[in-house]
């Protein structure tokens, strides 16, 4: 039985299941990367490109949600749009965390000029429109699934690195951090043994929220023409099946659109459940009468 | 006062310099990526172009010359903002950029003034009826509005209200000049649209800002002597405007681009749209000077934004 009321006097606080919706959240993200495993190891999906014999055919036995204009089956194209999705949306967020932060951690716990440079590169990447660097390094890179993630990642790091370089003045000034320098810890043991735990919290909610954003990223370079053409892409899906719409073909769209809004949602429900869980004060009445 | 003149005038010096700084490391940047990490001939012509045309397209771009001379040739350009003639739309950068601002701005700016001031609205009524049916409608309705794809959002909405509807004409841009209903007409959905996608985001931060503002004691203050409920609620706005207009001013450059999903969709022939046929058709001369003029115009946005902002609010000033 899950219950999100707090326990009363008493009880034995262990470790508390999520709420429901939480729950539904971790559940639809479990769903996705199944399915984007078994797209990736051939298991569903591997006739995406094979061309049937009729276009713009509906949903039927055969094909569950109907083929496209060249007569593929576009559930097959769904499920493998998932492993698209994710794998950039993994790939950039990893890569913009892992920059960001190394970056920011080095920057607040050296000051100086290596803080002032690092500064100088940020101010200067985030002053170029991430739009601009992303389709240009996607194109100039070539279009693949890599280069996607690569742009992406480069285009975002900037954020991370403020917060964790912020983050890292804040430690260094601390009295612990302090007296591990007294005692003689080499750098690398204050980042492992009290940096990288006290941060991790600040970096699993970055995560979450950098992988929603990539995916919705992937999605756009997608419709554009501009991602990876080695594989489906939910955006792609989207472009070609916009057209359809207006003549009652709603099923490339429908097939397209679902899945993406709901990997979203349930991503971005969980960095913000990661997100309030580490900054909720202690409950308060609510302000009346403002 | 002297003393915070001459610290506001050492503030905008430091910041000058450091702008020159970032705008150089920007040029440097884009012809990095753009010349150096692909070459763009190849991309231009294709990897089996013959050597003579390979030659012959290198010297039309200028990329013959040797690096150093272009890297001086792109910053002499920024700081006149002439950037060339754009391959691609056949005329100069500058006037590109000119001719294409306007459609951008017809639905960006109305967008913007959308969802800014309904997103304030809508947290200030969370923050003021915590709890209720309503406020927690709205706060949903933001957590779902960040989390759409503007993809959907725009595909979705284009197909409902234009096609189905048809409340809104399909097209976001007059194919004729003078249009036959009015300019107001056709960029009604695009900057509803708009303003759509920049309300979800908007109202989250606004209403995290109002919350911890609420929570001051002078507020609780305030209540207890019987202020009234609106006197309260300015107290609260004035608690928050530092940061309020630093994101305002913060986010005006990306006005600038606009939204490249909507221009695609709805057919508008703004800087959203050139931005994508520049990157397809490797115009190196247009891509820096859109990046350019976008890099100046966030840098410019940012120093003023923060000047306003120490204004307002002196717990915000770095001077």
């Amino acid at each position: 039985m899950v219950s999100s009321s707090p326990p009363g006097p008493g009880h034995t606080v262990g470790r508390r299941l999520p709420d429901r919706p939480t729950q539904c959240a971790i559940a639809g993200l479990t769903t996705a990367v199944a399915v984007a495993t078994a797209a990736g190891l051939g298991w569903i999906g591997a006739d995406h490109a094979r061309l049937f014999t009729a276009s713009h055919e509906a949903p039927s036995v055969a094909h569950w949600l109907g083929t496209d204009t060249l007569g593929r089956d576009v559930a097959s194209r769904a499920m493998r749009g998932a492993q698209l999705s994710i794998f950039t949306g993994v790939a950039a967020a990893l890569g913009s965390v892992a920059i960001g932060t190394s970056l920011g951690v080095i920057a607040g716990l050296r000051g100086g000029w290596v803080d002032r440079s690092l500064i100088t590169l940020s101010q200067t990447i985030g002053a170029i429109p991430p739009l601009i660097l992303m389709l240009g390094l996607g194109v100039m890179l070539h279009a693949s699934i890599a280069s996607a993630a690569f742009a992406i990642a480069v285009s975002q790091w900037v954020g991370v690195f403020r917060t964790t370089r912020a983050e890292a003045q804040r430690l260094a000034q601390s009295d612990f951090i302090r007296a591990a320098q007294a005692m003689g810890a080499s750098p690398f043991d204050i980042l492992r043994t009290h940096v990288g735990p006290t941060l991790a919290p600040l970096w699993t909610t970055t995560l979450a929220l950098h992988f929603v954003y990539a995916v919705k990223a992937e999605a756009v370079l997608g419709y554009l023409g501009l991602g990876s053409t080695a594989l489906p892409s939910w955006g792609r899906m989207l472009g070609e099946g916009a057209g359809g719409l207006g003549n009652g073909i709603w099923w490339p769209v429908l097939a397209a659109a679902t899945p993406l809004a709901a990997l979203v949602l349930c991503a971005q429900h969980i960095a913000d459940r990661k997100a309030s869980i580490g900054t909720t004060p202690q409950r308060r009445a609510p302000a009346r009468q403002s | 006062m002297p003393a915070h003149g001459h610290g506001l005038g050492r503030y905008l010096v430091r910041r000058g310099v450091g702008s020159v700084i970032v705008i150089t490391l920007v040029i440097l940047c884009v012809s990095l990526v753009f010349e150096t990490l692909a070459d763009p001939v190849v991309i231009d012509l294709g990897p089996y172009a013959g050597e003579v045309a390979y030659r012959a397209r290198r010297q039309d771009l200028g990329l013959d010359a040797p690096y150093l001379d272009r890297a001086l040739g792109q910053l002499r350009s920024a700081w006149t903002l002439e950037w060339g003639y754009s391959p691609s739309q056949r005329r100069s950068v500058s006037t590109t950029l000119m001719d294409r601002l306007g459609p951008t701005l017809a639905y960006a700016i109305p967008g913007f003034c959308i969802a800014t001031t309904t997103a304030l609205g809508a947290a200030l009524w969370q923050v003021q009826h915590e709890g209720g049916a309503v406020a927690r409608c709205l706060r949903t309705a933001s957590a779902l509005a960040v989390s759409l794809s503007s993809l959907i959002v725009v595909i979705m909405g284009q197909y409902l209200l234009a096609h189905r509807l048809g409340w809104f004409p399909v097209i976001g841009w007059p194919l004729r000049d003078p249009a036959p209903h009015g300019l107001w007409w056709y960029v009604a959905l695009p900057s509803l649209l708009c303003g759509f996608l920049q309300w979800g985001p908007d109202c989250r931060m606004y209403r995290a800002l109002l919350v911890h503002e609420a929570r001051k004691p002078h507020l609780d203050a305030l209540r207890a002597r019987g202020v009234g409920r609106w006197r309260v609620r300015l107290h609260l706005i004035h608690g928050i405007l530092g940061p309020l207009l630093t994101r305002i001013v913060q986010r005006l450059p990306y006005l600038l681009v606009g939204s490249i999903v909507i221009e695609q969709v709805f057919n508008i022939p703004g800087l959203g749209d050139v931005i994508v046929v520049a990157v397809k058709t490797s115009d190196l001369a247009l891509i820096r000077g859109l990046a350019v003029a976008l890099a100046l115009a966030t840098v410019t946005g940012q120093l003023i934004g923060d000047i306003a902002a120490g204004m307002i609010d002196p717990r915000m000033r770095t001077w």
